[in-house]
């Protein structure tokens, strides 16, 4: 998996000017869970504005302080975020019944029976 | 011709890529990958080998794969045995659950003798009897501690400075002491205090009841009472004489130290290590400053910012280091908390390195005038005039209105970090933690920034640098992190496996 420092070569820019730089990305590639959470892991760094153009694609609006240059390194960054999150996104698909079946048997084999049970012959706090 | 009594190894491994992810995150981890899975084992691997893994194919004969089985990021087979340990382990990381609310921390008075300018307290001076806890506030907690259903409870006195008001002091732990025997409950006692108002009454008093006595250290002479002013500006040598006190009367063991890093401080990483061990100690905590209280009026004067930090972390942490290879055992506390969460399924016990948060529910202040604080860092957030964390009044409300009311109720919900954005698919979530509080005083709001967030940084850093560490050409390095987490030096260590 190649990692980009600029935006990569195949990579749809719609615009980049002094206004901002606009990506345009595939829905049918990465859900809108991938791309909210891609786009806050940036929203430290620049603005960040998503437009659903049509049914198929959302623009993605970089707006940043430091000139375009910086935005397209970001862009380039926003691309490889993008894979990362939609691996992640597979993973939690494959292994989010695992998940629930670890969690839930640690919690129901778990044993209290050394905490204190707080009981109705403790003393009431006065109100 | 030889008998062939056994087959090779390779025979024994399956030739099909059939495997099925277990649960993991990950991130970039220097032109790398870190996996991290739900109970905190964490495994590096080339990019190469980790896009073969997602994508189902990797080969068995791979020598990341039985790495990756034995990590138990990936089975095999549809056994049961790998949900079941890590269950197991899940359950031991989650332990401290069980303990709900075991510290809890008395502030006697706000009368200081001390005005230090990173002071996260707005102290008030000796003479103002006003701000003393009375004895019907300290009852009225005492009730509220023992209401708590941790089997062991820690009852630690705070201030301003705690020995001026010694007679609550006795009045609790007689009282706490007399509970806990009634009751079969174990109750141990930690006093912080500066040291100054020592007497030999104090003494007896401390080492009679088991109570163990935590100072201030910041360094040598001039950090110290540059940091520490007082009237005589002899804080410095009032704490190493007290430290000596202590050690004779209740043991060298009965004292601890904690230093508070100051912009002054920062020039001073390897001095401030060196004074830690020219005084004895072997462990050493590097603490940030706070962004609480009286800390926030003077942070043009103390604060700084966190790339000098970390750099002064990383310094002081190099320094320790090299100290230890000669042979004295020196750990320093913030890291041993991580590497236990890094390299076990322990729970670390510190309230800003859990989910969800230790606010409230692992630690409790009864301030002096009776209010209730989820935290200290929540009183002095009061002192500031922002009493959003204040759970109530020791004389107004109840045990169930103050701990299991709405306002802890959302605050945990708040700091659950298996659920809070950033956090929920970050690799190092099993090893950090968060502090609502501090998300709330830097950025407005208890669920935080983590694109923006001070604390999700330092941590981010400092985990990263404890992982390059490990993961370095020095076995050495390796031997004395798990002597940290064991907590003995390199010479007496229990060998474990490397991880």
């Amino acid at each position: 998996m190649k990692r980009h420092k600029t935006v990569p070569p195949g990579f749809d820019v719609l615009e980049d000017s002094d206004r901002g730089l606009r990506l345009k990305l595939a829905r049918s590639l990465y859900s809108d869970e991938v791309i909210f959470k891609t786009c806050y892991v940036f929203t430290g760094r620049c603005t960040i504005l998503l437009d659903r153009i049509d049914a198929e694609h959302v623009v993605v609006n970089f707006n940043g302080s430091d000139g375009n240059s910086d935005l397209r390194c970001l862009a380039g960054e926003f691309a490889n975020e993008l894979i990362d999150q939609r691996v992640r996104a597979d993973i939690a698909r494959e292994t989010g019944s695992i998940r629930e079946l670890i969690v839930s048997q640690a919690f129901a084999e778990a044993d209290f029976s050394h905490v204190r049970q707080a009981s109705e012959s403790d003393p009431p706090a006065s109100s | 011709m030889a008998t062939v009594i056994f087959r090779e190894p390779s025979e024994f491994i399956r030739s099909e890529g059939g495997y099925r992810l277990f649960p993991f995150r990950f991130m970039d981890f220097d032109g790398r990958r870190i996996l991290v899975n739900e109970v905190g084992e964490h495994l590096v691997l080339d990019n190469e080998v980790f896009d073969e893994l997602v994508e189902h194919r990797l080969s068995p004969h791979n020598p990341e794969f039985q790495s990756l089985k034995a990590k138990h990021f990936i089975a095999d087979s549809t056994t049961t045995t790998a949900t079941r340990l890590l269950a197991t382990k899940y359950r031991t990381k989650k332990s401290f659950l069980g303990g709900f609310t075991g510290l809890h921390i008395f502030v006697v008075t706000l009368r200081c003798d001390h005005s230090c300018h990173y002071c996260q307290v707005s102290r008030v001076s000796q003479n103002r009897l006003k701000y003393d806890m009375s004895r019907e506030s300290a009852e009225r907690a005492l009730e509220l501690v023992f209401r708590s259903p941790a089997e062991s409870i820690k009852i630690e006195f705070q201030g301003g400075e705690p020995l001026l008001n010694f007679d609550s002091i006795r009045f609790v732990v007689g009282e706490a002491r007399k509970q806990a025997d009634a009751e079969g409950r174990e109750v141990t006692f930690v006093i912080a205090t500066n040291l100054v108002f020592l007497t030999e009454e104090i003494l007896d008093f401390l080492r009679d009841n088991d109570v163990l006595v935590s100072t201030s250290l910041d360094g040598p002479a001039h950090v110290h009472n540059s940091n520490r002013p007082r009237p005589g500006n002899d804080s410095y040598e009032l704490a190493i004489r007290g430290i000596e006190r202590v050690r004779q009367a209740l043991g060298f063991e009965r004292v601890s130290a904690i230093m508070t890093t100051s912009r002054s401080s920062l020039e001073y990483p390897e001095a401030i290590v060196d004074e830690y061990v020219a005084q004895g100690f072997d462990h050493i905590f590097v603490r940030h400053i706070s962004p609480y209280g009286f800390a926030v009026r003077t942070r043009k004067r103390t604060g700084y910012e966190l790339p000098a930090f970390l750099d002064f972390y990383k310094r002081a942490l190099a320094h320790i280091l090299e100290i230890n290879r000669t042979g004295r055992f020196l750990v320093e506390a913030y890291a041993q908390t991580l590497l236990t969460k890094i390299l076990t399924p322990f729970p670390a016990g510190y309230v800003d390195l859990q989910s969800p948060a230790g606010a409230g529910i692992g630690v409790a202040v009864y301030n002096y005038d009776g209010d209730v604080y989820v935290s200290d860092e929540a009183r002095m957030l009061a002192e500031m005039g922002d009493t959003s964390f204040r759970l109530g009044n020791v004389h107004t409300h109840t045990y169930e209105e103050l701990f299991g009311g709405p306002q802890l109720r959302s605050l945990v919900e708040a700091s659950v970090i298996e659920s809070l954005p950033g956090c929920a698919d970050c690799a190092f979530q099993p090893y950090c933690g968060c502090d609502p509080l501090e998300n709330y005083v830097t950025q407005g709001t208890v669920v935080g920034h983590r694109p923006t967030s001070e604390f999700h940084f330092r941590n981010l850093e400092i985990i990263k640098h404890l992982l390059r560490l490990y993961h370095g050409d020095d076995p050495f390095i390796k031997q004395l992190f798990w002597s940290w987490v064991q907590n003995r030096p390199v010479s007496e260590l229990i060998p474990s496996p490397p991880r």
